[in-house]
């Protein structure tokens, strides 16, 4: 249960906004759910803009040295 | 050779240069490890460069936090190019392709097993690890096996000391895999694959795009027979499925388009082949 709350939490904070979108995007284009989408490009420039958020806020919360190897594998 | 096999070879060799690593039996640590690769390329393995991604999404799982770096990326290179680095940079696509030419029988993946990616994706990437707190699909992972695990049980007595029933687990996988490999196309991208699934999401609107015509194309299914992944492109050239190989791309019925180029329209329904 305390995990779902640590989820909940993370999921209310605001910068989970252009995460969530663009994988609410990718999910509903990508799945197939929405075919032939009309706006083309502007879901397209719109995706990008989302992953570019996205990945702006990851570089600002400096996780790009927090990857390495846990040891976890064997 | 296709053009694609020497970006397959240099992304090989590139990812897993530091061979210092093998001598040193420890892996490397130092900046390049702070970035990831748009593969699947094991962190672990003694001579990799880089991370990872599908280990640093779960990393992030793992510490309960959300993987906005890791994320960020691929989806910026799938809203570029879809899935193209799953059929012109993968080292383990490579490995299944060079396994499936050796003579076999051969056999086509049933398209319902195409779907279980998406499982692995939200299973073990993201879900279990965060209940878990530990990496499974890393844990599992045949690619990790192949060009982690393995080596380090090879070259390291104290790691070989370390071996448990998982890492026998482990082996099973890639096994598996890797005869399957033998004799059908890229089983482990068809099935089971995370990363190709994340990338997939990305196909119908990425910028680089496949466009067929449908007047100059007869049905004929060659198409089927050159594609690693076993698409029809008549039933669909953006799907989720196809890895941007690009292959298809010598018949004339089928194009490379852009999403921002005029009059490239939606695609028709899926089409059934003349009779």
């Amino acid at each position: 249960m305390e995990h779902w709350q640590e989820l909940l939490d993370l999921v209310l904070d605001w910068t989970f906004v252009p995460l969530g979108l663009a994988l609410l995007l990718a999910a509903v284009v990508g799945s197939g759910v929405w075919r032939g989408v009309r706006w083309r490009r502007a879901v397209w420039v719109l995706g990008v803009g989302l992953c570019a958020g996205t990945l702006y806020l990851g570089l600002q919360r400096h996780e790009l040295g927090e990857v390495l190897f846990n040891g976890q594998l064997l | 050779m296709k053009v694609r096999r020497y970006f397959q070879v240099g992304m090989s060799l590139g990812a897993n240069g530091y061979l210092k690593g093998f001598l040193a039996k420890a892996i490397y640590q130092g900046a390049g490890k702070g970035f990831c690769v748009p593969i699947l390329n094991c962190y672990a393995c003694p001579s990799a460069f880089f991370s990872c991604p599908l280990g640093s999404i779960q990393h992030f799982m793992v510490v309960r936090a959300l993987p906005y770096y890791a994320l960020g990326y691929l989806g910026l290179i799938g809203a570029a190019v879809g899935r193209m680095p799953c059929g012109t940079l993968c080292p383990f696509g490579l490995f299944q392709e060079l396994l499936y030419k050796l003579p076999s029988f051969k056999i086509r993946i049933p398209a319902y097993l195409r779907s279980f990616r998406f499982a692995v994706l939200v299973g073990l990437v993201f879900v279990i690890p965060w209940i878990t707190s530990e990496n499974w699909f890393s844990k599992l992972c045949p690619m990790g096996t192949l060009i982690g695990g393995l080596p380090w049980v090879t070259i390291s007595q104290e790691v070989r000391s370390m071996v448990r029933d998982l890492f026998w687990i482990k082996i099973g996988f890639l096994v598996f895999f890797t005869a399957s490999s033998v004799v059908a196309k890229r089983p482990f991208c068809q099935t089971s694959c995370p990363l190709g699934a994340l990338y997939g999401l990305f196909n119908r609107m990425s910028l680089l795009r496949l466009k067929w015509d449908a007047k100059t194309c007869t049905h004929c299914d060659k198409c089927a027979e050159i594609c690693p992944m076993e698409i029809k492109v008549y039933e669909g050239e953006n799907t989720g499925h196809c890895i941007r190989c690009l292959d298809c791309t010598a018949c004339e019925a089928i194009s490379v388009t852009t999403v921002l180029a005029k009059g490239d329209r939606p695609a028709p329904a899926a089409l059934e082949p003349a009779a």
